[in-house]
């Protein structure tokens, strides 16, 4: 059994009159320790998947697995918690506090969650070590997105959730961002979800779903991702 | 152009924004609503008076001249322009039972001109003479119904109310209300009873009897249109008022002549009264000059009647003496001749004794003779006599013998024929007893006989017949037979019957046999019988026989006797004879001696009869001598008699001169000591009648100087303030007023504040469409437009709700609080523009230009900028964390929550206010009403320490007071009492509303202490009375800024002036004291205090209280009784009354609490939505988020809580200030509950906002939040 399992899943969204379909029977699943890319078109419906499997939104039909836990019949608490002690999340805008400094925002995130680790090591890790105490403005976009993964991971999540986290950044630093979170599923065999409408992302992948017009229109395995320095756009 | 799409927009955001928008909205209408509400509240308040007095007609001026005033007066009045002029009268009087001091007024009948009319309560006007309307204040109503019938009085007894009233018992028709008195509890001062009016009545104009009218009421018909309390109209009316006082100066010129004409008069009359008390005066010492002559004229001739009274007396006295002498020697000559004459009958008497002797000697002579005679005689016929009974005596000796022989013969005889008797008696006897023998000897003979016979019969019968032989038979019959010969027995017939076998033979035969025996037996028994006859018989023959033999001894002696006697007569017989020869010889012989005797006698007569006459004759000159000395003694007596009635006549006549002349110096000293007395008196009264004409002369002189001064006659011209509570009013509609230039301004201050941060956070939040709009090319006026118009249509809505609001609520409801104080119509609400427009400027200036000024500063921008996220605001560090001895030690929460709240420096500035705002604002509300709740339990628990105030009648007689003692010692309950002075004063000074004031003057200063604590409020130093200068009360020392050592200066009725140094300031809510000693007091009014109440102190309940309450005003004493908890309890009705209006306050301010923290809070959460939802994303629960922001939000509104406590106590002490009423001071401070109260209120809006913002919180769509950029 996948470590992540998405059964005939939908979300719909009331839009006046009419009824917008994000998610129209999705279905796939990720195992364990994967680098799985969900790759689609804006709009496509690949961000509603990802707050679902997030614990940020609920699906309105289908199962949705994780760790063998079906999240889809979570109440608001349960699912508070579940992104409390199981979900890193990674946005575009990295939506860190502007009022705290790197470590603070880390361990805004460490404070609360069961099995954190301590803020300094995790932000060493990411390689801001010597900006710990630097507020968000005062970092540059790569720099404010690692605190943000920084964030994630310091509460060793089982799944680390991003979503466009190179959409606000340079190809350089967007490159650095995406080696840094290919090493994390390496080195600590977390499993990372990234979501992106870059295709050329999908080769350093191990999984690629792509999802078009509300649908999982292909899944492919790939065995031998391609390394960040490879892949360009 | 139309720009459809704009204004589109414009209302979509309204819609899609309402919770902001409807925050604008509710602020701004609060603000108004208590803005427009309590500035109307001020003018509502007048205009609702200014209704009433002009519906009323209250006068716009009052005249009184100390005169009055008489038709010229009003007639003059009248000539001035606009003026309508109602001479009336009033009087005060004391209402007989309630003792309620009260003040009558006349009301007109039918009259045009009416003035001063009168709001019916009940009942209705009084319409015919001896009818009144009451007062309708409580003290009237609870005392008296319609219907009832009610005594006026007056304490004043030189002026009786019967000379001003024409009746003085009136029935009560109906309870009104005077536009005069439309305070409740003042009716102003009063010249009678206890000095203050507690109301006022309305009597028919035609029951006054009064020359002139006491009063004047002014109207004008160009005042009219004037509000009263305007700055117009009291500017007309002072215009008015000093145009009459100028008139008053000269007007009563002609009346003042006839004033001073009649004053001249009076004081001629006066100058002649007092010239003919002068008179008097001198007459009276003329009289008494003259009496005193007279006096020393009656001592001269007093004592010359004396001196010849003296005289006379001397002479007659001489006289009297000569005559006495004369007598004296008339006396002597006449005892001496009487000594002679004495000597003479002495020696007479002597002669005449010796003849006497002589006579009687002789005389016993011949008695002795005569009596030896007699004698002699005697004893011869005594002889004769003792013979002649001698013979008698032997006749009868003879005589008896003769009778005893007789006797004793007759005696003898009988003895014989007895002695023969007893002989033959014998004889009998002895037969008897020879036949008794015999008897006895046949009986003897007869007893064995009939036994055999017994015997044998008994045991024949016994046998049976058959076994009898024919010879015993025989035998046995002849036995028988000679048995019935024998006793005569049928026992032959019964033995024959018996052998014959006839039945019951042998017991017949045993019955005869029995009474044979028997028979024997009964005759043995009878001749025992008669033996004892006969041995009787024989016995009294025997004594007989004695009987006899004694008799004959008896005779035989007898015998011997009278033989004896027979003897002696005989041998008597010849004795006898020779004594009779005797004796006539005897007599013989004395018959001779007679005769010679008889010789003797008459020779002896004789001679005696010789010396008698010798003896008369002697005796005859005598006599005559003495006759002659009685003639001289009765001369001399009569002489003496003359004398001694010369003497008595002297006697009387001297006393009659005596008495006269005691009279006369009676009359004289009487005269002297009524002249004396009469002279002291005169002495006295000359003093008295001096002073009296000197006072007289200084009254004359007074009254000269007075017409003299009469040359300004006092006429007094009042405007209304002259009515009490008049100004009061408009003073607390002025309050409120004032309190309208604090509160609302407080209020707008805060929802401006809101407004802009709320259109600040609006424009900022619209930034990004700001931006699209300016690069699509609209005008920055288009584009300001829409927050302009959201703005404007939020603040012109509140502003219209709020103003309809504020104007309904606030005036009736505070009006209502101050109804109890006042008796007026309902509130007249009116929707004043101009509070309507100005509410309406600060609200836009509110929100529009806050929105205006927003947009500005967003606008200068150029589109590309706009188009971009505003550069989120940079974090930075803060003071605290360059503190790490601080920083290190906090949490990281803590941490975050100092940063955050440093960060937003604005908001936090904005919350802080906005909570300080409210939080200022219910203190305030629970403060005033602290302030106000305190005063009774300060002023009737702290200060004031008796229970009851007694007022006395100021004219009372000693013996009610003593009964009204009396009273109070034997209530027990009564723990302690004190007298106390209290008289009203007024003080005035320019810029302040002249006080009354009351004088308070205990008559023992050490137990004032324990009846009226002074001390100051503040240290809680107690105060005692300083011997001189006075203790006033705080308020009256704040209303006057008086400090310790400034003198103030009090005014009585009478506008005399004491001045009296201020000492101390004591502690003191309700109404103005000023205390003092009664030595200070009798030092500066030169009067010893008249005490005219008593303070009580005792524990009791409430029936103890009513009970006392009737019975002390039974007393005739006591004028009235107010019992404290009365007074305390109507003190706190009026401040429950007045603490509505500070629940109003509290509510608003509440309202307002909530407001303001919804709305900032609100727009922190819109503010920090992202990072909100960043935090949510992170996993925190809700609860945790809510208190993410809220653990700030509470730091915010504590700090606004101890900045709003602060503010607080200014602006309650700025309220105070400003509402305070004159005669209250209201207790400063705020009690600690109410900073508890104020705080949790605060907190509990801020929790209500936090749940709906908790809400709100979970609600948040976080996807929504991340997904945009900002």
């Amino acid at each position: 059994m996948a470590f992540v399992e998405i059964i005939d899943e939908y979300k719909r969204y009331k839009m006046g009159d009419t009824i917008i379909s994000a998610n129209d029977g999705i279905s796939f699943e990720i195992e364990q320790g994967e680098f799985a890319v969900i790759v689609g078109p804006s709009g496509a419906g690949k961000s509603t998947v990802l707050n679902i499997l997030g614990g940020m939104d609920q699906a309105d039909e289908g199962k949705v697995k994780v760790d063998g836990i079906n999240i889809a019949e979570f109440s608001r608490k349960q699912l508070t918690k579940y992104r409390r002690d199981d979900v890193g999340f990674v946005f575009q805008f990295y939506n860190l506090v502007p009022n705290l400094t790197a470590k603070e925002n880390v361990e805004l995130a460490a404070e609360i969650s069961k099995n954190a680790l301590d803020a300094e090591e995790v932000l060493r890790q990411v390689g801001l070590g010597e900006r710990l105490d630097n507020f968000p403005a005062q970092l540059s976009g790569g720099e404010q997105q690692r605190v943000a993964i920084a964030r994630a991971l310091a509460k060793q999540p089982k799944l680390l959730l991003c979503d466009e986290p190179t959409g606000a950044l340079d190809y350089e630093t967007g490159k650095q961002i995406l080696k840094l979170l290919k090493d994390t599923c390496e080195n600590t065999g977390t499993t990372v979800i990234v979501i992106t409408h870059n295709q050329a992302i999908a080769p350093m992948a191990d999984r690629i779903i792509e999802i078009n017009n509300a649908k999982v229109r292909k899944m492919t395995l790939n065995p031998h991702p391609s390394s960040v320095a490879d892949i360009e756009w | 152009m139309k720009k459809k799409a704009l204004w589109k927009d414009i209302f979509k955001e309204m819609w899609r924004s309402k919770a902001r928008f409807l925050s604008i909205f509710a602020i701004i209408t609060l603000g108004v609503a208590f803005f427009a509400g309590i500035k109307a509240t001020g003018p509502d308040m007048i205009d609702t008076a200014d209704h009433y007095y002009r519906e009323k007609q209250l006068m716009d001026l009052k005249v009184v001249s100390t005169y009055g005033l008489e038709d010229y007066d009003i007639k003059q009045l009248e000539s001035v322009k606009n003026a309508t002029v109602r001479g009336a009268y009033s009087q005060d009087v004391i209402l007989e039972d309630s003792g309620l001091v009260t003040k009558v007024f006349s009301y007109p009948e039918n009259a045009t001109k009416k003035s001063n009319q009168y709001a019916i309560v009940s009942g209705r006007m009084p319409g015919k003479q001896g009818e009144i309307a009451l007062d309708a204040t409580g003290s009237y109503k609870s005392n008296y119904s319609i219907g009832d019938q009610v005594e006026l009085t007056t304490d004043d007894k030189e002026n009786p109310l019967s000379d001003k009233l024409k009746k003085t018992s009136y029935k009560i028709v109906g309870f009104v209300n005077s536009p005069q008195y439309i305070e409740n509890f003042t009716r102003g001062n009063s010249t009678v009873g206890k000095g203050t009016l507690d109301g006022f009545a309305v009597i028919p104009e035609a029951n006054f009897d009064l020359d002139v009218y006491t009063e004047a009421y002014l109207t004008f018909s160009d005042t009219t249109s004037l509000e009263a309390y305007s700055e117009e109209y009291e500017d007309k009316v002072d215009d008015y008022q000093s145009e009459i006082e100028n008139m008053t100066k000269e007007l009563p010129q002609k009346r003042l002549e006839s004033i001073q004409e009649e004053a001249q008069i009076e004081i001629d009359k006066g100058q002649k009264e007092l010239d003919e008390a002068k008179e008097k005066l001198a007459d009276g010492q003329k009289k008494l000059d003259e009496a005193k002559k007279d006096l020393s004229e009656g001592r001269v001739e007093y004592e010359d009647g004396l001196q010849t009274f003296t005289k006379e007396m001397n002479e007659a006295q001489a006289e009297i003496e000569e005559n006495s002498k004369k007598i004296e020697d008339g006396k002597k000559e006449l005892a001496t001749q009487k000594a002679n004459l004495e000597a003479g009958q002495a020696e007479l008497d002597k002669g005449k004794q010796t003849f006497k002797e002589q006579k009687q000697s002789a005389e016993a002579e011949l008695a002795a003779g005569e009596q030896e005679i007699a004698a002699n005689q005697q004893k011869l016929d005594e002889g004769f006599n003792a013979i002649n009974q001698a013979k008698t005596e032997i006749e009868n000796g003879k005589k008896a013998i003769e009778e005893g022989q007789a006797t004793l013969n007759a005696k003898s005889n009988e003895l014989a024929q007895g002695e023969q008797e007893l002989a033959t008696q014998k004889q009998q006897l002895e037969q008897g007893q020879k036949e008794l023998d015999q008897a006895k000897q046949t009986i003897e003979n007869q007893k064995p006989q009939v036994s055999a016979l017994v015997d044998y019969f008994g045991n024949l019968t016994k046998k049976p017949i058959s076994e009898i032989e024919e010879a015993e038979k025989a035998e046995a019959l002849a036995r028988a037979s000679e048995a019935d010969k024998l006793f005569g027995t049928p026992l032959t017939q019964q033995l024959t019957a018996f052998f014959a076998g006839t039945v019951g033979s042998a017991e017949a035969i045993n019955g005869t046999l029995s009474v044979v025996t028997g028979s024997i037996a009964e005759g043995e028994k009878a001749l025992v019988a008669k033996q004892e006859e006969i041995d009787q018989g024989k016995t009294r023959i025997e004594s007989a026989e004695a009987e006899l033999a004694n008799g004959k001894e008896a005779i035989k002696q007898n015998q011997a006797k009278l033989d004896e006697q027979r003897k002696r007569v005989q041998a008597g017989e010849p004795e006898l004879n020779s004594k009779q020869a005797e004796l006539n010889a005897a007599q013989a012989q004395l018959n001779q001696a007679k005769e010679s005797f008889e010789q003797q006698r008459a020779s002896a007569r004789e001679k005696l009869a010789a010396g008698e006459n010798e003896l008369a004759a002697n005796q005859q000159k005598i006599n005559e001598g003495k006759q002659a000395i009685q003639e001289a003694e009765a001369e001399l007596i009569n002489g003496e008699n003359q004398l001694s009635q010369g003497r008595e006549t002297l006697k009387t006549e001297k006393a009659k001169a005596e008495t006269e002349l005691a009279e006369a110096k009676e009359t004289l000293d009487k005269g002297q000591t009524d002249y004396d007395k009469a002279a002291k008196e005169f002495e006295t009264k000359k003093k008295d009648a001096e002073e009296e004409i000197s006072d007289g002369e200084a009254d004359l002189a007074e009254a000269k100087q007075e017409l003299a001064d009469l040359a300004r006659p006092e006429y007094f011209v009042f405007d209304r303030t002259v009515n009490p509570g008049y100004k009061e009013y408009s003073d607390n509609a002025e309050r409120i007023s004032a309190i309208a230039q604090v509160f609302p301004v407080f209020f707008f201050l805060i929802a401006a504040l809101v407004c802009l941060t709320t259109m600040t956070r609006m424009v900022d939040e619209q930034r990004l469409q700001i931006g699209t709009l300016k690069a699509l090319g609209y005008t920055n006026l288009d584009i300001s437009k829409k927050f302009l118009v959201y703005a404007s249509l939020a603040s012109v809505l509140g502003t219209i709700i709020g103003l309809l609001i504020g104007y309904q609520v606030f005036p009736g409801v505070i009006f209502n609080a101050y109804g109890s104080l006042y008796n007026l119509p309902d509130i007249r609400i009116t929707y004043y523009i101009s509070y309507g427009l100005i509410s309406f400027i600060i609200a836009i200036f509110c929100t529009v230009v806050s929105a205006y000024a927003a947009t500005r500063v967003a606008l200068q921008s150029n589109a590309a900028t706009l188009m971009r996220p505003k550069a989120p605001k940079i974090g930075k560090r803060i003071l605290l964390e360059r503190i790490p001895f601080i920083w290190n030690r906090m949490g990281f929460i803590q941490k975050v929550t100092a940063r955050n709240l440093f960060r937003y420096k604005q908001r936090m500035l904005m919350t802080v206010l906005g909570v300080a705002g409210c939080t200022a604002l219910i203190l305030t509300g629970f403060g005033l009403s602290d302030s106000i709740a305190d005063i009774s339990s300060l002023q009737y628990g702290k200060v004031n320490k008796y229970e009851a105030i007694v007022a006395f009648n100021a004219d009372a007689i000693k013996e009610d007071k003593v009964k009204y003692e009396d009273f109070i010692d034997s209530q027990s309950s009564i723990k302690n009492n004190l007298n106390v002075l209290q008289e009203a004063y007024t003080i005035s000074e320019k810029g302040v509303n002249t006080q009354d004031v009351t004088v308070f003057v205990p008559e023992d200063t050490e137990q004032l202490s324990k009846f009226v604590v002074l001390n100051d409020r503040k240290s809680g130093e107690l105060y005692s009375l300083p011997d001189e200068g006075a203790i006033v009360t705080e308020k009256l020392a704040k209303l006057f800024d008086l400090k310790i050592g400034d003198t103030i200066t009090l005014k009585d009725e009478d506008n005399k002036k004491i001045d009296t140094k201020v000492t101390q300031i004591a502690e003191n809510y309700a109404g103005h004291y000023v205390f003092m000693t009664k030595e200070y007091y009798r030092d500066l009014l030169g009067k010893k205090p008249d005490y005219n109440t008593q303070l009580l102190k005792y524990q009791e309940n409430k029936s103890f209280e009513d009970k006392l309450g009737s019975d002390l005003t039974a007393q005739p004493n006591v004028a009235a009784v107010s019992f404290v908890s009365q007074v305390s309890g109507a003190v706190d009705d009026t401040m429950a009354s007045l603490a509505i209006v500070t629940l109003v306050l509290i509510i608003s301010a509440g309202l307002l609490a909530f407001i303001v923290l919804y709305n900032l809070t609100n727009i922190n959460v819109s503010e920090r939505i992202r990072e909100l939802s960043t935090i949510k994303v992170l996993g925190f629960y809700d609860k945790e988020v809510t208190t993410y922001i809220y653990r700030e939000n509470i730091i915010l509104t504590v700090m606004g809580i101890v900045v709003g406590s602060l503010l607080g106590i200014l602006l309650h002490g700025f309220v105070l200030n400003t509402a305070e009423i004159d005669m209250l001071m209201f207790s400063p401070d705020i009690q600690p509950l109410s900073f508890v109260y104020s705080a949790l209120l605060t907190l509990l809006f801020s929790g209500i906002v936090m749940f709906a913002m908790h809400i709100k919180l979970k609600n948040i769509d976080m996807i929504e939040a991340l997904k945009s950029v900002d």
